[in-house]
């Protein structure tokens, strides 16, 4: 048993080139309103433990444990599954064309490893190609030393915010959501801009009032619930249940709920592809081509690139206990929302990334 | 140089006229056939005919003169040559003689032998006289071949004449007529080429023809100081050139009818036009079926049987001074254009669409307004793109969510929610949006 790799959902935004965006990113991820009539999913596992859905069980965050019975039966709570997060998002990226000099010999292929012969016929000693390895002396290779692809996102994001649920969980078998990063770089004060520059220095545990350099941090959930007693929830003055008081949130024990997301990663990206063969079987050197070859064609886009927005979600495999999971642990709905500003507003989003 | 026609004319007139003077003419002067009045002592005023090369006397105003019997006395002739002399003058009991003052009335025939002069009269105001009520009163005739005869019967009195009769001008003949072949011709007394025939054919058929030598300029002109009537007893009146119809006028009883029967008509006016039908209605058809009927009493109206196409290489301008313009069906006005004349506005009876086949525009250089009582909607190929409702709401693409409250903006929209910006690098600002639904989960999830 083990912690699955997380299912991922991926959108592309494409850009054009060296455009300087920023704003906010939005992403609202709920159980689907079919489950509107079932309980959260916590309380729903828990009711149906053992119940012949292992393959759900045994992944993480349950690792085949029964987690605590939430005491929600029957309150219908799958609303209460949601993971809602506000990123900052700023940045682009530059485009170029790669540059490649020094094209190497058949003498030189030969010598690095590369090749079976100086001259002739020869194969690639990696043993790739198609239709076979044979060596085509009209292909140009590089060292990868004298190869420069200068292409570079500048990407970054900020969670501003996040709300949910879950982060009461207290079950020492029940794996916990992870947090979301959150870096803050800072100065303690602005005289050590001149002189002392400890930005590089990591610290997430300084008294504030102290801290200088990274205090980064693993956002569970921001959030207050107000328990205003004019308000309505399970256990409330005002609400119509008095069986208990799980439904106040304010109360860091009740948050139990199930929120989905394991982790967002925004970047760019853009298409490229260059063909390589290494010195031998098992060789760590490795030339490069920027033409078609026998083991690919060279494909590099110097015009646009996309925005990847990849949503990592808690899920399982049905019969494997660990790598990539496959399934969520129920159906879920991901509102998604990008208000960018700045220098474009020539966008498309894909689910794949952009070729054209 | 030759004499022309007319100098030719002018001297043969001329020299038809008597001479004046005093005693016998002599035998050198003259012509045969010239007349002349002399002054002959004895005999007072006496007129002279020349003939056979001498003057004789054949009428004097007292007695003749005497004349010269060369070689009488040789005859041995035991009369006179006085008549003054001769007993019983005056007795008209000579069955030989015609009295000179004509009042003694032949009894036979008077045959004359011709000539130049043959019968002449002198007096003014001279005749012939033919007896009154009688069926030939007077035949002109070669032999038994009556050329020319004068009725004279009581209210039947006619001159008929039985050969051509030609009309000269001293020159040629100008008109012509041929009572053989029923036809008439009139030439032109220029060029007798050029003539105009007037022709009744067996049956009745009747043709006038002008002929133009040179084939260009024999045109027929009616100038009538009245009408011209054309009273075809058929009700047909042909139009044809060179012999072949292209129109007829059909005269039916209360009906008129123009067929164009080859080609085209074409009504070429230098002024107006006026069709006036009192009976109200104006109707083109085609092959008989009416396509088309004006209707002309004090609101005329035009109906079209089927389609009806305005087309027109300029402007087609509909110009009501009343200051409207309908467009009905079945007298029910759907579309009013009306302030025409200041400000002009367009009133329909029902739902109006503008249906292009091509690009609309609306064109304004001022103010557009839209104003649609319970919406406005704006379409892409039949569907809502902007819908505004009562509520002054505006709908974009369709949106049809049930709210509790309506916004001033809605619109439904996937992914590109809109955008907003300068231009390429400056003050971009978009909304994205995209919605993720589960596609891979545990089934058995609540069961």
């Amino acid at each position: 048993m083990g912690k699955m790799t997380p299912l991922e959902v991926v959108k592309y935004i494409k850009f054009p080139d060296r455009r300087l965006i920023s704003g906010f990113l939005t992403i609202n991820m709920v159980s689907h309103s079919d489950n509107d009539g079932l309980d959260d999913a916590n309380q729903e596992y828990q009711d149906g433990w053992g119940g012949g859905d292992g393959e759900s069980e045994t992944s993480h965050p349950f690792f085949s444990t029964e987690p605590d019975n939430p005491g929600r039966n029957g309150y219908k709570h799958s609303f209460g599954d949601y993971d809602c997060l506000l990123f900052w998002v700023a940045g682009g990226m530059t485009l170029h064309a790669p540059s490649f000099s020094s094209r190497m010999s058949q003498v030189e292929l030969e010598s690095g490893g590369f090749l079976s012969a100086s001259s002739g016929p020869a194969t690639w000693t990696d043993d790739t190609g198609s239709p076979n390895d044979a060596y085509d002396s009209n292909e140009h290779w590089f060292l990868s030393a004298n190869v420069v692809h200068p292409c570079q996102h500048f990407l970054k994001s900020h969670l501003i915010s996040r709300i949910n649920n879950g982060y009461g969980h207290t079950n020492t078998d029940y794996y916990k959501i992870p947090g979301i990063l959150t870096n803050q770089f800072e100065y303690n004060t602005n005289i050590e801009a001149d002189w002392n520059n400890n930005v590089t220095a990591a610290s997430s545990n300084a008294i504030p009032s102290n801290r200088e350099g990274n205090n980064y941090r693993y956002i569970l959930s921001n959030g207050v619930f107000s328990n205003d007693t004019d308000g309505d929830y399970v256990g409330g003055v005002a609400g119509a249940s008095v069986e208990g008081s799980s439904g106040d949130l304010s109360n860091v024990s009740n948050n139990t709920y199930f929120p989905m997301i394991e982790g967002v990663e925004v970047y760019g990206k853009h298409k490229y592809t260059i063909p390589s063969h290494k010195n031998g079987l098992s060789g760590s050197n490795y030339i490069y081509s920027n033409t078609n070859t026998s083991v690919g064609n060279y494909a590099h886009e110097a015009g646009y690139w996309s925005m990847v927005i990849k949503i990592k979600i808690r899920a399982y495999h049905p019969t494997n206990t660990s790598g990539q999971a496959t399934k969520e642990f129920f159906k879920s709905r991901t509102n998604v929302m990008f208000q960018p500003f700045g220098e474009t507003a020539s966008f498309d989003i894909g689910n794949s990334l952009h070729a054209s | 140089m030759a004499l022309t026609r007319e100098e030719r004319k002018l001297l043969h007139q001329k020299s038809k006229q008597p001479t004046f003077g005093s005693g016998k003419p002599d035998s050198m002067e003259g012509f045969e056939g010239d007349v002349s009045y002399r002054k002959v002592e004895g005999s007072g005023t006496v007129q002279y005919l020349k003939q056979d090369g001498d003057w004789k006397a054949i009428s004097s105003s007292g007695e003749m003169p005497a004349v010269r019997t060369v070689g009488s006395s040789s005859v041995g002739s035991s009369g006179t040559s006085d008549h003054s002399i001769l007993s019983n003058l005056s007795s008209d009991d000579h069955i030989q003689y015609l009295l000179i003052n004509g009042s003694r009335a032949m009894t036979g025939d008077l045959s004359l032998s011709g000539g130049d002069g043959a019968l002449t009269f002198t007096a003014d105001n001279s005749s012939i006289k033919i007896p009154d009520d009688k069926a030939s009163s007077l035949v002109i005739e070669e032999a038994d071949n009556a050329y020319i005869t004068i009725t004279t019967t009581n209210s039947s009195e006619k001159i008929t004449l039985y050969e051509d009769l030609y009309i000269n001008d001293g020159s040629n003949n100008i008109f012509h007529f041929d009572q053989s072949l029923a036809q008439m011709y009139i030439y032109d007394d220029s060029d007798v080429s050029n003539y105009m025939k007037m022709q009744v054919l067996t049956g009745g058929p009747t043709k006038l023809t002008t002929v133009d030598a040179d084939g260009s300029v024999a045109h027929f002109t009616m100038d009538i100081d009245g009408d011209i009537v054309l009273d075809a007893a058929s009700g047909n009146t042909l139009l044809e050139l060179n012999g072949t119809t292209y129109g007829t006028f059909i005269l039916n009883s209360n009906n008129i009818e123009f067929d164009v029967e080859l080609g085209n008509l074409t009504l070429d006016v230098a002024g107006d036009i006026y069709l006036d039908a009192a009976g109200d209605h104006i109707y083109f058809a085609d092959a008989g079926d009416t396509r088309i009927r004006f209707t002309l009493d004090p609101s005329p109206d035009l109906k079209s049987y089927g389609d009806f196409t305005l087309d027109s290489t300029g402007n087609i301008i509909l110009s009501a001074e009343d200051a409207s313009v309908r467009i009905s069906d079945d007298d029910i006005v759907y579309i009013d254009i009306h302030n025409t004349d200041s400000t002009p506005e367009i009133d329909v009876t029902g739902n109006f669409t503008i249906d292009g086949s091509g690009t609309i525009d609306i064109d304004s250089a001022s103010t557009l307004t839209l104003n649609g009582t319970s919406a406005v909607n704006i379409q892409e190929n039949g569907t809502n793109v902007i819908n505004i409702d009562t509520h002054r709401y505006i709908y974009f693409n369709a949106y049809a969510q049930t709210l509790y409250q309506q916004y001033g903006f809605h619109n439904k929209i996937d992914k590109y929610h809109q955008t907003s910006g300068k231009d390429d690098y400056d003050q971009n600002y978009s909304i994205l949006s995209e919605s993720i639904v589960s596609s891979s989960y545990n089934t058995n999830y609540g069961g």
